[in-house]
């Protein structure tokens, strides 16, 4: 083992891009991260390198935890008790989301400065870290939450808590709001988008399909659809990721694992405004 | 386990954790969980380190859920990252001490790389083995000891007694060679 090297500021370990490898693999000292990510900063093309061989590494370590073709070969087993050790060192919830079994008409709402309070309750067991992460050049297709409106649910719980959020966001500054609609005038989708790009979807009227397909949201701004996220087969709610403000929005009907750019024509289209 | 939680997506169960909610969170563990311990323990080996490790990851979440952006990429990849830091961590402080109490050598530290290699045989898709197949053995060697051994490259120069500057390229070649290879398979970053 070498003892570690003070950083180089001028560059004589050779290009900073040539660090891009043993980045993506946490394999550098902490200045190194720190000049690796000021580059990528301001390389679009540096980030991309580094999504790809994060998606690739990440894929290596999936498919060691698969044991779907070799049951036998299974992996380390997740302890029994871990959970618990986890769920103790939370700090007591100040709202409780009701179990499984009939709800009340209307939920309470939630107090508006629960989270802050529950982050003032925040331990200080988890210790620091520093993310590898710099500006998203790919705005990568993602799992959105689909609830059911069953009314008699934790998620129904979940769900109304979302609306309410929903709400409350229309109603603030820098949000955009749109209405998507389909051809026959039967499916009304309302979307809103608060300002650090979070969208809240809200579907009327989309009929449930097959288990084996899903609806699909897409940014279809500039004649290049972008997926934002799938919805799943009978969605009534849903939060997505949009890493921006997208203008023009599409939903299709899509494979249940989703499509790189839409294979069917949209069931409905709308404009954020 | 609540049946009704697992019709959510990850990124609303990660809103309802930043609402507080202990079931969302459980939800999670019981998806990801086992798959942030299987890295940890591929990293730390040790399972108490690895316990460790799930644990920080999980709290941290908790405490700070707006740190997953889902606009950047799913919550998996976003735990495996955590995971791996955290195990990173563990390995190099431990490194550190033995260095300091045992005066380890190269010699000691090379016989870790056999089972380091476990790692790759452990893969059961055929579409990432046939990706894997395409490196050189030089290249698997470099990327199993900089991700699974959980050593910066400098100590990866070390332990093969090769120039630092031969050990970053090669692990950004071969780094690009596996992505290459997965897009190809249709196993890509989506874009």
């Amino acid at each position: 083992m070498t003892e570690p090297r003070s950083p180089d500021p001028h560059g004589i370990d050779g290009p900073i891009d040539e660090l891009l490898g043993a980045y993506a693999l946490d394999a550098i000292d902490d200045a190194e991260r720190a000049r690796v990510e000021q580059y990528l900063a301001a390389s679009p093309a540096g980030q991309l390198e580094v999504d790809r061989m994060t998606n690739a590494i990440d894929q290596v370590v999936e498919a060691q935890a698969d044991t779907s073709a070799d049951p036998s070969a299974a992996a380390p087993e997740l302890p029994t008790d871990l959970w618990d050790r986890i769920a103790d060192q939370l700090p007591p919830r100040l709202e409780r989301v009701p179990e499984p079994g009939p709800a009340p008409e209307s939920a309470a709402p939630e107090p508006v400065d629960e989270l802050a309070v529950r982050r003032a309750h925040r331990t200080s067991r988890t210790a620091r870290i520093v993310l590898s992460v710099a500006a998203a050049v790919l705005v990568v297709a993602l799992g959105v939450g689909v609830v059911r409106r069953t009314g008699t649910s934790t998620t129904t719980s979940v769900a109304q808590q979302l609306e309410q959020q929903a709400d409350q966001v229309a109603g603030q500054p820098g949000s955009h709001t749109a209405t998507l609609t389909g051809p026959d005038g039967a499916v009304s989708v309302r979307v809103v988008i608060d300002d650090q790009g979070r969208g809240y979807v809200v579907p009327t009227g989309l009929p449930a399909l097959g288990s084996d397909r899903t609806y699909q949201l897409w940014s279809v701004d500039g004649g290049t659809p972008i997926s934002l996220g799938l919805l799943g087969s009978a969605p009534t709610i849903a939060v997505v990721g949009t890493g921006g403000s997208p203008s023009q929005l599409a939903i299709t009907v899509e494979p249940a694992s989703g499509s790189t750019g839409p294979t069917s024509n949209p069931v409905a289209t709308g404009t954020l405004a | 386990m609540d049946p009704d939680l697992q019709s959510l997506n990850d990124p609303t169960l990660v809103a309802a954790v930043g609402r507080s909610d202990q079931l969302a969170l459980k939800e999670l563990y019981r998806r990801h969980g086992p798959a942030v311990y299987n890295l940890a323990r591929r990293v730390v080996v040790d399972a108490d380190r690895a316990e460790e490790v799930v644990q920080e990851v999980f709290l941290r979440l908790w405490n700070e859920p707006e740190r997953f952006d889902g606009a950047r990429g799913a919550l998996r990849s976003f735990l495996y990252r955590q995971a791996h830091s955290r195990a990173v961590e563990r390995v190099r402080s431990e490194e550190a001490r033995r260095r300091r109490e045992e005066r380890h050598d190269r010699e000691q530290v090379r016989p870790d790389y056999d089972v380091e290699l476990e790692a790759w045989e452990l893969i059961r898709s055929e579409l990432v083995k046939d990706a894997l197949a395409e490196l050189s053995e030089t290249e698997r060697e470099v990327i199993t000891l900089a991700y699974f051994g959980g050593h910066t490259y400098r100590e990866v120069a070390v332990i093969l007694d090769l120039p630092e500057g031969t050990v970053k390229s090669r692990i950004r070649l071969g780094m690009n060679k596996l992505a290459d290879q997965l897009e190809a398979a249709g196993l890509g970053a989506r874009s």
